[in-house]
């Protein structure tokens, strides 16, 4: 049996200006999933994203974590278990060199001195920053402080990782070490959930999918589930992948056989034919 | 190491100097007691041995490029000349002067005292400038942050200039990027429309800031933070080395109090 670590539980949640960005959304995490999260601008995934981290507070409904209703006695606990990295670097990056950027977590973790040390330095290396570790964030490109948002994260080896858009403004070499970063985290039985815009990057990473649309939950399943539905894709602003489309104009003409799954790697895809 | 402004500044020649793994409190105890001793002994010599070692730390033993560092020394030069030519020259009927000259209904003048105190105050500005600048292109705002909390500094102080270092740069990144949209669009193509898009990316940045500090605090809650920024001090041993340019000074010192003190 899965084992449950999150609960979302009619969530809701409205900004001050009372529009309301999460509506009545109801969901479980389970261990090492891979999710990928996808909607339109403003469809309220990085809202989702902060409740589960505790940064706001629902304003109705609750989370459970390990089922204990998430408040604000113990709200540092899912802080350190389930861990965020920000869309925008620049909005997360805080301290003047790599290694106390990556180190402000752990830090804030109440952990001996060597083990912050020892963290920060195997994060840091994860995210191949090395020649960067004394370096002010300023001084880095657009990727490099993308990489260090992650190992800021990495070090504080959270149960939950949530990244919210990682793949946006990076280059394929970059997109890379991410994708071998959150194959990594499979192994290390994690539990990741990723907002993108890209579908053929969740195609590839996810075993679930989440469909948000204005503030609601509209779609939760599998990713072949999710991407077959082509209702759900329309209302979502939502393309198939490439290697879907591909696949169902080949089957379609018959040079292809029928799979069970739909391949999801070009390799695997290659095979087929 | 990449750059977001077109000048290189004084802040990224810190992350590259070769005395960048000074120990740091040895290193501000160093350019401060330097300071000190320039202000407290008022005498040439002392101003004048000061200089000369302590630009010998940044460009011969930091490694920071001559030719930068005189560059760098542009902006403070200026005032210092400016401040000095101020009490050199004097107005008056400039009797028994060294040079004399007509301005309007008076004269310009210089005397003896007056350019013998000139070039010591000018001389002693430089001085205190350059054990100045021996810090700040050595030491890494985050490290001179860290010697404020070994002496006690209020957290909160601490803190809001870390806060405020790391905001200056995304600041004025995103600014130049404005900038760069604006004119990209004609924006600064005449006095009229520079004035009308400067306003608007003035008041813009302003937005934008309170919208960006609102993220920051979200990212810095989401890891943890709850109401003490705790940061990361890197330990920088003190080792013989460090201390035997301490000593040479302090030998080189002794000797111009020496001199100073022969010749009454």
């Amino acid at each position: 049996m899965k084992e449950k670590i999150l609960e979302v539980d009619h969530l809701s949640f409205a900004y001050d200006n009372n529009h309301n960005a999460l509506k009545d959304i109801c969901l479980a995490i389970y261990k090492q999933e891979k999710i990928a999260v996808l909607g339109a601008n403003g469809a309220g995934k990085t809202t989702f994203f902060l409740n589960l981290n505790g940064v706001r507070e629902p304003s109705g409904g609750e989370i459970r974590y390990r089922g204990e209703t998430v408040g604000r006695k113990n709200i540092n606990q899912l802080r350190r278990n389930v861990g965020i990295v920000f869309q925008d670097a620049d909005s997360q990056i805080i301290a003047s060199t790599v290694k106390a950027e990556v180190a402000f977590g752990p830090l804030n973790m109440k952990l001996p001195r060597t083990e912050v040390e020892e963290r920060t330095l195997s994060a840091i290396r994860e995210m191949k920053l090395e020649d960067c570790v004394m370096r002010p964030p300023h001084y880095l490109s657009g990727g490099e402080k993308k990489r260090v948002s992650i190992a800021d994260i990495l070090a504080m080896n959270c149960e939950v990782m949530v990244f919210d858009e990682p793949t946006a403004s990076l280059d394929p070499v970059n997109a890379e070490i991410l994708e071998e970063v959150l194959d990594k985290m499979e192994q290390q039985g994690k539990t990741v959930l990723l907002s993108t815009h890209d579908v053929d990057f969740a195609y590839r990473f996810a075993q679930r999918v989440l469909v948000f649309c204005g503030g609601e939950l509209i779609g939760d399943g599998s990713v072949e589930d999710i991407f077959r539905n082509e209702a759900l894709l329309r209302k979502a602003n939502l393309k198939k992948p490439v290697l879907m489309q591909l696949y169902d104009l080949l089957y379609a003409k018959g040079k292809i056989s029928e799979v069970k799954e739909c391949p999801k790697r070009i390799s695997d895809f290659a095979s087929l034919l | 190491m990449h750059r977001n402004h077109e000048q290189i500044t004084t802040d990224c020649y810190s992350y590259l100097s070769a005395l960048g793994e000074w120990n740091t409190v040895y290193k501000v105890v160093f350019s401060v007691g330097a300071l000190v001793t320039v202000i407290a002994a008022d005498s040439v010599g002392i101003s004048a041995v000061t200089l000369f070692f302590m630009m010998f730390l940044s460009v011969g033993v930091g490694k920071i490029p001559g030719r930068d560092y005189f560059r760098l020394m542009k902006v403070p030069a200026a005032f210092i000349l400016l401040g000095g030519a101020a009490i050199v020259v004097q107005f008056g009927s400039g009797d028994g002067s060294l040079f004399r000259t007509g301005f309007f209904w008076t004269n310009l003048f210089i005397t003896e005292s007056s350019l013998s105190l000139g070039l010591h105050v000018t001389l002693k500005a430089f001085s205190a400038v350059s054990a100045l600048f021996l810090m700040t292109l050595s030491t890494p705002m985050g490290e001179i942050i860290s010697v404020f909390r070994k002496i006690r500094v209020p957290v909160l102080i601490l803190e809001l200039m870390h806060l405020i270092y790391r905001y200056i740069f995304i600041l004025s990144e995103t600014n130049q990027r404005q900038k760069d949209a604006a004119g990209s669009r004609l924006g600064y193509c005449d006095l009229t429309t520079s004035l009308r898009t400067f306003s608007g990316e003035l008041a813009n940045l302003l937005i934008m800031s309170m919208k960006k500090a609102e993220t920051y605090y979200d990212a810095m809650e989401a890891r943890g933070y709850e109401g003490n920024a705790l940061f990361w001090e890197e330990k920088r041993p003190l080792t013989a080395k460090q201390l035997l340019y301490g000593g040479l000074y302090l030998a080189i010192l002794a000797g111009a109090f020496c001199l100073v003190w022969r010749r009454g």
